[in-house]
């Protein structure tokens, strides 16, 4: 819901508060059912972030049902950016090479792969596998202690599956973790599968739709996704995580700081070559989704406990740059608590 | 004296940069050979570009009539631009230092108010070392111009040279 439309339409505004305070009760009593010993988060308004777009959300399009790749034409990508005001994002598109006015996929391939490794390497300097290990460990540490046999888990929307296949490298989890990456993109999974068989690693790739795979996650991960879905779709992300067979979910994302922008701006400038990554990461930063937005978007997971972790004001912003949501079986929150330590106080739930 | 630990901080340098050419084009999670390699190819980039600014400052002092006094003159210099780049190079080692061995919050600290805005300020601090070692010493400046430019070339040589493309 836009901030914008609330302030002009008093019954769009009604019912976004109907809608708040519906998530909030769904919060609670999730929050009474697992015994969760946690500190309460209480819900700011329902912030949009500016409406941006990222540029290699635009270059790259499938058939929802069949998932092949369709033609994108340039002009569309240009005028888009432009509507949007974001006049540098589209001379960046402009540059794309093209044939007949249609950008050239291959070329495109090529572009999103080299901008994901350079990617990789802001995930490898903020030590992002290191942080996800640090929370995943004390996870799955409860989640063999409520249900016996192999845990997996699925990072949605890999990429170039670095985490995947850090974790894989370090053995952090343990061996009885399956790790499978899943992403729509078939370049950047195939670039992943390579890398990963390159290092013999332990891991495996799959291009498709993470919710439609024959056997579903123990655990959903994924990182730097959130921000990707607006509204309706980042409420039904979270929904199709609710299902049999799934324990948790733990997603990172940008934390939506007043610093935000300014690091990434800063990082995306001193470590990133590509313009197009330049501008994209800087994009994600404004666009992250505050604390608020995905805890009531979190709670759409029906029979998961909605959580972030080191949320705004439970941590410091020059040391947490991307922070968790999570969701976990109410029967898991007890046992989390008490594998994270002292760090539970970092756990936080929501309430009305 | 000021001449050799100029040179230590420039071959080290180099090293970083050969080090930074390398990043973002190796996909891989084990790579701790191929940045060794980063790191050689960056000194084997930067080694010849020094020398050269020591052969620039070798030739300024033999065309002195007064080799002593141009001596004098470019180990002042020297200690000026040892004043701008100590505390910069203070900063990232400490940084670095708490990069490699800090738990991921203080590593994430270091880095973001450390070794990235570092990074982006290293170009400016070379231009500000070599005009401090430039003031009011026509000789300096043609020896920091040379040492400057050497410096400062070592990346995107290495760079354009082995990693344009993903590995």
């Amino acid at each position: 819901m836009c901030r914008v439309a609330e302030q002009r339409d008093p019954a769009h505004r009604e019912r976004g508060r109907r809608r708040d305070q519906f998530v909030d009760v769904v919060v609670q009593d999730s929050l009474r059912a697992g015994g969760a010993r946690c500190a309460v988060l209480r819900g700011g308004a329902y912030r949009t972030a500016v409406q941006l777009i990222e540029i290699s959300d635009l270059i790259v399009a499938h058939d929802p049902r069949t998932r092949e790749r369709l033609p994108v034409r340039r002009a569309d990508v240009v005028e888009r950016l432009r509507r949007t005001g974001q006049h540098r994002a589209a001379r960046i598109a402009e540059g794309l090479p093209a044939a007949g006015g249609i950008l050239d996929p291959a070329a495109v391939d090529r572009r999103l792969v080299a901008v994901h490794t350079e990617l990789q390497r802001l995930s490898e300097e903020l030590r992002l596998g290191d942080r996800l290990a640090a929370l995943l460990r004390p996870l799955l540490d409860a989640v063999r202690q409520t249900r016996p046999g192999p845990v997996r888990i699925v990072d949605i929307g890999c990429g170039l599956g670095y985490l995947v296949r850090w974790i894989a490298a370090t053995g952090v989890l343990g061996p009885d973790v399956e790790l499978l990456g899943v992403d729509l993109n078939a370049a950047l999974v195939a670039e992943a599968e390579r890398l990963a068989r390159a290092e013999h690693l332990p891991c495996r790739f799959v291009h498709g739709d993470a919710f439609q795979l024959d056997e579903p996650g123990t655990v959903y991960v994924s990182t730097g996704l959130l921000h990707h879905f607006r509204d309706a779709d980042l409420d039904a992300f979270f929904a199709a995580q609710g299902r049999p067979g799934t324990v948790a979910f733990c997603h990172y994302d940008i934390a939506a700081t007043g610093l935000a922008p300014i690091g990434a701006w800063v990082f995306h400038r001193a470590r990133m070559r590509d313009p197009l990554g330049r501008h994209d990461g800087v994009a994600s930063a404004r666009r992250a989704h505050d604390d608020a937005t995905l805890l009531r978007a979190a709670a759409h997971a029906r029979g998961l406990v909605p959580l972030l972790y080191e949320p705004r004001g439970h941590s410091n912003p020059f040391c947490t740059t991307l922070r968790p949501v999570l969701g976990v079986l109410p029967e898991l929150v007890a046992p989390l608590s008490a594998a994270l330590d002292r760090n539970a106080r970092r756990l936080v739930g929501a309430a009305g | 004296m000021s001449a050799v630990l100029l040179l230590l901080l420039g071959l080290l340098d180099a090293a970083f940069a050969g080090f930074r050419a390398s990043n973002g084009r190796d996909g891989r999670i084990r790579r701790a050979a191929g940045n060794r390699r980063a790191a050689l190819r960056g000194l084997a980039h930067g080694a010849p570009g020094l020398l050269a600014a020591a052969a620039v400052a070798g030739a300024v002092l033999l065309g002195s009539d007064d080799p002593a006094a141009r001596y004098r003159e470019l180990d002042e210099a020297g200690l000026r631009m040892l004043v701008v780049y100590g505390p910069y190079s203070a900063l990232v080692l400490g940084s670095l230092a708490c990069y490699l061995v800090g738990p991921f919050r203080l590593s994430t600290l270091a880095m973001i108010i450390g070794l990235g805005p570092l990074t982006l300020l290293r170009p400016p601090v070379v231009v500000a070392g070599a005009v401090a070692a430039a003031w009011q010493s026509l000789p300096a400046a043609v020896v920091a111009l040379t040492a400057g430019v050497a410096v400062l070339l070592v990346e995107p040589v290495v760079h354009r040279r082995w990693y344009t493309e993903p590995l």
